[in-house]
């Protein structure tokens, strides 16, 4: 069994030195700073005996390297001294007390519980919806301004076990008293940091080009237009290099202090993890659900970066930092912590779990391809797609994205992470979600935008022809973050662009031109964020755009049953007499649709999902083409997926 | 003349013995020594005083968040049962056996507030039979698919549940407490003073019930 108290006693143990080294460090470049301007002094002549310590001008020069250090340190007080609630309020996260969907009713639960378990009072708790990755963290200093932030993705594909861990880990942060260390590993930083930003300050006044792009146009440094200015009368020209040499000095001295400290807080942080890690095992009493989740996560998040402009800041906070192996990272690798928890036999468990995957998978897809569950004669066309596919066939109702994306060629899954290639995946992914290929107008058009991604477009659009439509959602998933990471202007002027990429095709199949235009709607959702919409209308109140969107579920099939209509009519109080015809679905109607369903109030949206559900499980199994249907309608409404029984 | 001598001699050792009496005291420790040995004392006795206290208002604090749990359950427990009676009026003896487990457990609830030490063997015991009543009362629901049907019951069922669940972690946390208390409370130096200082021993919550201890079947 594991010795939980042991383990928190070993690391406290180890924090406490860590913590020391780190107060001695700032000790030590403190005097030596302070040395380095009286030996400079002495050998200017304006010092007498450097040797006697009890001098005034040692304690002069001590005093002023010392404050000179505190001052950044009292700056960075005051800008990290925001609490939970405004740190929320920047990040634009949601108060999970004002949203009503099962997924936060249950962190709500586990938070609870997790309270009574650590005997400490509840923090605020906030919902992240513009992050794509697992994760969480906690944010204030006190127990009044203590915010707990969980993002949207780790509610929607933790299991409760798995999300009780997560929260478990952090309290064991509040109880741990980590927010205060935190905010006193920052604030030493930034005292660390300071020499060598002075000195940066020091190349600034005396170098004209080292001066900051918005200020260098037009300006000259203050010491070259005094020493310019005082030529005639003698100037102050000789102090250029002095100042200059002491800058290099103190820049040294500061950036080798500053290395040592940020190497001292990822040991640091490290320790204060694993210590968080043994005390959410002493909550949740199970290592297994943590070892899962962190397992899950590492899986999940590669490539995914906390977005926002506080991702720096907030890096030493997150469960799961993006660079988990760099070796100034603030998190030990998750291989370790799993095995601090005693997880070896779990790690084990795993591992030979992902070994055995493709066995098993092989299996499950010939068996389906069989039973004629699944069209076996396009899973051939690219192996490694048709593997993911069996595997997602196996429990498609939740792990769709996951399981995929494990057998995903590689050379797609590297194009996911490049801006550029992500950009031509996508463009792609919507032209094979509408039956179009890549014609000269829309290479051309795209060249406009980004050469390279027409370029890389042309080579492998062979291969993205062959993609099942399994492989669809996960790539455009995995493709949101390097998408991001463009500039906004070329992002917005490409998704403009791709509608017009298929306009000299000749005129397609209705349900072609609808999948597209569903891809184009998930990618303008997602990459253009806009606060959601607060719905007041009642599911019966809807009528017609509720008529087109069920149509549109029910025709994903190519057929759609009378007996089923005339149920939901019935309960939807609909006044129509059968399903909109598919030819009649168009992508104009169904954005308009969309727009209006998003009118629907909260209380009433996991009922619309259900009935989702049941229309594309109707005849007792469902496609691929439904189930990527329903997700991303999911998705445009905010919605989780619900679970489909068939 | 002799005399007079002989007088001032003895006048004269008077005095040097009068002067030699401080020179005497001065081989044995001053005033302020013993005051320092007397802080140190102090110190030395109201350092593991002092986390004893601590711990010892730590399990205290522990045990009020399992009073409060458990005023949670014993208050859902009646409207559950009103519930019910509205469907299974004829259930009287089920019904009536969770409603007395429901009065045992809260009569016990309220002398352990006082005295937790004492009573928390039979308080364990008593919410062993308020859970088996209730787990009867589920088990009769079954036979009345309205009643299962009803909101109300569904709900407060829930609440039960997520109350129980609670009431787990905050046993833990109990559990934890105490354990960490009488470590501390056993170890030295700490041994020496704990029961001259009034630190007596507190028992764990421990699971007296055997029903209890056995894993719930679920069956679908």
């Amino acid at each position: 069994m594991l010795d939980f108290f042991e383990q928190q006693r070993r690391a406290r143990q180890r924090s406490r030195l860590l913590l020391l080294l780190f107060s001695l460090l700032v000790l030590l470049l403190g005097f030596l700073l302070g040395q380095l301007f009286i030996w400079l002094t002495y050998f200017w002549g304006w010092h007498t005996n450097p040797w006697v310590w009890h001098h005034p001008m040692n304690y002069l020069w001590l005093l002023f390297v010392y404050s000179s250090m505190l001052t950044p340190g009292v700056l960075a007080w005051k800008r990290y001294r925001r609490g939970g609630f405004d740190l929320a309020l920047q990040l634009n996260a949601r108060c999970a007390y004002q949203l009503d969907s099962p997924e936060v009713r249950l962190l709500q639960q586990v938070s609870e519980e997790m309270a009574i378990a650590a005997n400490c009072p509840m923090p605020s708790l906030w919902v992240y919806p513009d992050d794509q990755s697992i994760n969480s963290f906690v944010f204030g200093h006190d127990s009044k301004d203590v915010a707990l932030f969980v993002t949207q993705r780790a509610l929607q594909d933790l299991n409760r076990q798995q999300l009780q861990a997560m929260v478990a880990h952090e309290f064991a942060h509040i109880v741990n008293a980590d927010l205060l260390i935190n905010y006193r590993l920052l604030i030493m930083l930034a005292v660390l940091a300071g020499p060598s930003e002075q000195a940066k300050s020091l190349w600034r006044a005396v170098l004209p080009g080292a001066q900051p792009q918005p200020q260098r146009a037009g300006k000259r440094s203050w010491l070259m237009q005094d020493a310019r200015d005082s030529k005639s009368s003698g100037g102050m020209i000789f102090l250029i290099p002095i100042i200059l040499l002491l800058s290099m000095l103190f820049w040294l001295l500061g950036t080798l202090g500053l290395w040592a400290g940020r190497w001292l807080r990822a040991r640091f942080c490290r320790q204060r993890e694993l210590l968080a890690d043994a005390r959410a095992v002493q909550f949740t009493r199970m290592n297994r659900f943590l070892a899962e989740m962190l397992w899950r996560a590492e899986h999940q998040n590669q490539g995914r970066v906390l977005a926002g402009g506080m991702a720096e800041l907030l890096q030493h906070l997150l469960l799961l930092p993006s660079q988990p192996e760099h070796w100034l990272a603030c998190h030990p690798p998750v291989k370790e912590r799993i095995l601090a928890i005693g997880g070896r036999a779990l790690l084990r468990e795993m591992g030979q779990q992902k070994r055995s995957d493709p066995e098993k998978a092989k299996q499950q897809l010939q068996q389906k391809a069989q039973q004629g569950l699944l069209p076996g004669d396009l899973l051939w066309q690219a192996p490694a797609l048709g593997l993911g596919l069996a595997v997602c066939a196996d429990s498609l109702a939740l792990n769709h994205a996951r399981k995929v994306r494990t057998a995903l060629p590689d050379l797609l899954l590297d194009a996911t992470r490049q801006p550029s290639l992500a950009l031509a995946l996508s463009t792609g992914l919507y032209l094979r979600a509408g039956n179009s290929g890549l014609t000269p107008f829309a290479q051309a058009q795209l060249a406009e935008v980004d050469a390279g991604a027409a370029g890389w477009l042309v080579e492998h659009q062979s291969l993205l022809a062959s993609l099942f439509t399994a492989a669809r959602l996960p790539l455009l998933e995995l493709s949101m973050g390097a998408l991001q990471a463009l500039p906004l202007a070329r992002l917005q002027s490409w998704l403009a662009l791709l509608p017009r990429l298929d306009r000299d095709q000749a005129a397609e199949a209705p349900r072609a031109k609808l999948d597209a235009w569903l891809v184009w709607r998930y990618l303008q959702h997602h990459l253009q964020a806009k606060p959601p919409v607060a719905g007041r209308k009642r599911l019966s109140e809807l009528g017609s755009p509720l008529w087109v969107l069920l149509s549109y579920l029910a025709w994903a099939n190519g057929q759609a049953g009378h007996e089923l209509w005339q149920q939901l009519k019935h309960e939807l109080q609909l006044s129509q007499q059968q399903w909109l015809p598919e030819k009649a679905l168009t992508p104009e109607l169904l954005a308009s649709s969309v727009k209006s369903v998003q009118q629907l109030r909260s209380f009433d949206k996991p009922r619309l999902m259900e009935l989702c559900a049941q229309i594309i499980t109707e005849d007792g199994q469902f496609s691929l083409e439904e189930y990527e249907r329903l997700r991303l309608l999911a998705d445009l409404l905010g919605l989780g997926l619900p679970q489909l029984r068939y | 003349m002799s005399v007079s001598l002989s007088l001032d001699q003895a006048v004269l050792d008077q005095a040097l013995l009068a002067q030699s009496l401080p020179m005497a005291e001065s081989n044995s420790w001053p005033w302020w020594a013993w005051l320092l040995v007397a802080i140190a004392v102090l110190i030395i006795i109201a350092i593991p005083y002092n986390r004893l206290v601590r711990l010892r208002n730590d399990w205290r604090n522990a045990w009020a968040q399992i009073d409060v749990q458990l005023k949670r359950r014993h208050d859902l427990v009646p409207n559950l049962v009103a519930t019910v009676q509205g469907y299974a009026a004829h259930e009287k003896e089920t019904l009536s056996a969770v409603m007395q487990a429901r009065s045992g457990a809260e009569q016990l609830r309220q002398r352990a507030q006082a005295d937790p030490v004492s009573s928390l063997a039979a308080l364990g015991q008593a919410e062993g039979t308020l859970g088996l009543a209730l787990g009867r009362l589920y088990a009769v629901s079954e036979a009345y698919p309205e009643l299962k049907a009803d909101s109300q019951f569904a709900e407060l069922r829930a609440s039960l549940e997520h109350t129980e669940d609670r009431i787990g972690f905050a046993r833990q946390a109990y559990n934890d407490a105490v354990t960490l208390y009488a470590t501390v409370r056993e170890s030295i130096p700490y041994v020496f003073i704990a029961s001259i200082l009034g630190f007596a021993p507190i028992p764990l919550w421990q699971i007296v019930d055997d029903a209890e201890r056995q894993v719930p079947q679920v069956r679908f």
